[in-house]
């Protein structure tokens, strides 16, 4: 009882949020569909565990939107070329590996601050994957037609149960994830006790592009289409629902619990806001607040 | 203490936002139109909750449908929400979902591609009625669109006429066109083919990709056109927006004089002020006002017509000759 009551307090702002919905939803103000919500679940989720892991391990990373855009992109050029989609996809994959194996090489290595690197990485990606192919939004849905059935969805929630699974046994049963927290707690203590925090840093990295690869075709797949700025708009929730969440930054702080509150909370947020008719600037501002409260209230703590 | 006094306020915060939210019950009180799930109709259009997705709501041209959906959707008694997508497709697919969850009957999508369709077919199936605008893809209930390449050949044409009368034909010309959406790609095209086939002397120095609706683009694109070419005195471009941006920097530049022209499209209000004050603004192509056509079509396809063929909407072109027609400045 005293768990429970611990957990509803922990998060007690999403369980309230939660609550407002299905009173909407109860009341008729809001037209529940359980596809459209699964669907905006399951991406956020994904991408909430992947950011979350990055934290965890120290690195507030603002350069996995960027990746998303890259990805897309990249992906929906290789189809444009005849490259099969299964094809794309693991390109999809193999990119944000490469890409998490590179902020994992400069956060250790060179000791770079991670706000800074992740920062110069987005931009840099951004704007990169835009000037290389010849358009920055190439749609292939004359190539290949996907309308979402449902079907999809599902199979990516069930990918998503999987995960958090994975996930949550990795955190707890496994001495990587000893090795993230402690690489978020303190990287120069966590280096003179013998641990190789470079190899740690890449494999965290590359697990947490995972995460960010699996929306990415998801994305891609359904609007049949890549484009420089596709998932641009997740950045910011993503990161609010990281702070919902409960996720520590610099502290190794953290529970898969807290990740899919914080996503399945910032999902229905933002279905009432835009449904209430505010304009995206106040989802901006909000997600603003969230992560300067919990990032705030998280460094008091740890003082 | 102190941390539980700020999530007490967070909360209460993030609760007086929604509850505001929920209050903007819709009028149909309960979504009685959604409920019936196949429901092709709604029995009474008085009732209605009309969503409008927009590229952006920064850009003047979008403010004006939205302001003006906001006005027409009021006096008709309809509820009306508004939200942009920031040209992200991710981010399309998620506001109409939204919209639908939000109970919209009507969701007026001003996508730029097909990207959206599978979402559209989405709330379709819902029972919620597309109206599609600027754009036509394969899914909409009803579509009001202009052609892109013809309203491309109107620019083209005044610009055209104006080389041929003050320039005698000595036109020096830059085109501002972008490829990254296929709308103002054709507009573009049309510039071209107008000016190529209408002002024979003049010559295309330069066909420059200015991107879609970046701010900022037009004034460096015309700093650096005005650099590289010393006898620049005409710039066509697809759009309002940046056309004023290059009028300012022509501006800068000291070349306000009666031999330069810059002419667009939109008929936004800064275009018509400068073409009002002879600025080196001289022409821009405006639509037929667009929201009062979109609640007409609105309320049709609510009350069960069908609009299997695009609705064509008019355009008119805008000079000095004709300004006050359009505008009178205050």
């Amino acid at each position: 009882m005293r768990k429970i009551k611990h957990f509803l307090w922990d998060y007690k702002i999403s369980f309230f949020v939660m609550c407002i919905f299905l009173m909407g939803c109860m009341k008729g103000t809001y037209q529940m569909n359980l596809t459209f919500l699964l669907r905006q679940i399951t991406y956020l989720t994904f991408l909430t565990i992947g950011a979350s892991i990055e934290m965890m391990s120290g690195d507030f990373d603002l350069a996995f939107a960027a990746q998303i855009s890259a990805s897309t992109v990249t992906a929906a050029y290789l189809i444009t070329l005849g490259v099969p989609i299964w094809a794309a996809c693991g390109a999809i994959v193999v990119l944000n590996a490469l890409l998490g194996c590179l902020k994992g090489i400069l956060l250790t290595r060179y000791r770079m601050p991670s706000i800074i690197v992740t920062l110069a990485l987005q931009v840099i990606l951004l704007n990169l994957f835009s000037g290389i192919f010849p358009e920055d939004k190439i749609n292939f849905l004359k190539i290949y037609r996907y309308f979402g059935s449902g079907v999809m969805e599902y199979v990516f929630g069930g990918l998503l149960i999987l995960s958090v699974l994975g996930v949550f046994f990795f955190l707890n049963y496994t001495y990587y994830g000893k090795y993230c927290r402690m690489l978020g707690e303190n990287m120069v203590l966590a280096e003179k006790s013998g641990l190789n925090i470079q190899a740690v840093s890449m494999i965290i990295h590359m697990a947490s592009s995972l995460f960010f690869s699996i929306p990415a075709i998801g994305i891609m797949l359904y609007t049949g289409s890549g484009n420089s700025y596709m998932g641009a708009n997740y950045l910011y929730k993503v990161l609010a629902a990281v702070c919902l969440g409960g996720i520590g930054y610099r502290n190794g702080k953290g529970k898969v619990s807290g990740m899919v509150i914080g996503a399945v909370t910032m999902v229905v947020l933002l279905m009432m806001l835009t449904s209430g008719g505010y304009l995206k600037r106040f989802e901006i501002i909000i997600e603003g607040i969230i992560i300067l409260f919990f990032l705030g209230t998280g460094k008091k703590v740890k003082t | 203490m102190k941390r539980k006094l700020l999530s007490v306020l967070l909360a209460a915060t993030t609760m007086a936002m929604l509850l505001a939210g929920c209050s903007k019950t819709p009028s149909g009180g309960g979504g009685t139109s959604a409920e019936s799930e196949n429901s092709t109709e709604v029995e009474e259009s008085d009732d209605a909750k009309i969503g409008f997705l927009a590229p952006n709501l920064q850009n003047e041209f979008f403010i004006g449908i939205d302001n003006g959906l906001k006005e027409g959707c009021a006096e008709k008694g309809w509820e009306y929400v508004s939200v942009s997508f920031d040209n992200d497709s991710a981010a399309a697919v998620s506001a109409i979902e939204n919209l639908v969850t939000g109970q919209c009957d009507v969701i007026i999508a001003m996508v730029s591609d097909d990207s959206c369709d599978s979402a559209l077919k989405a709330a379709q199936s819902e029972g919620v009625k597309i109206m599609e605008c600027g754009v036509e893809t394969e899914v909409y209930d009803v579509c009001l669109n202009t052609d892109q390449r013809g309203i491309g050949v109107e620019i083209g044409t005044m610009a055209s006429d104006w080389i041929n009368t003050q320039l005698q034909g000595a036109g020096k010309v830059v085109v501002y066109t972008t490829y990254q959406n296929q709308d103002m790609q054709d507009r573009g095209e049309g510039i071209q083919e107008a000016l190529k086939e209408k002002a024979k002397d003049a010559k295309v120095l330069e066909v420059v990709d200015i991107g879609k609706d970046v701010v900022g683009s037009g004034t460096s694109t015309t700093e650096n056109m005005l650099q590289k070419y010393a006898d620049l005195n005409t710039i066509v471009c697809y759009g309002d927006a940046a056309a004023v941006e290059a009028m300012e920097a022509v501006k800068a530049a000291g070349l306000n004089t009666d031999d330069f022209g810059i002419f667009a499209c939109d008929g936004t209000e800064q275009a018509f002020s400068a073409i009002a004050k002879n600025d080196v603004m001289r022409g821009t192509v405006v639509f037929d006002p667009l929201p009062p056509l979109m609640i007409e079509y609105c309320e049709r396809v609510l009350g069960g017509e069908e609009f299997p063929e695009v609705i064509a909407t008019g355009t008119n072109n805008v000079t000095s000759a004709n300004i006050k027609e359009f505008y009178t400045s205050e």
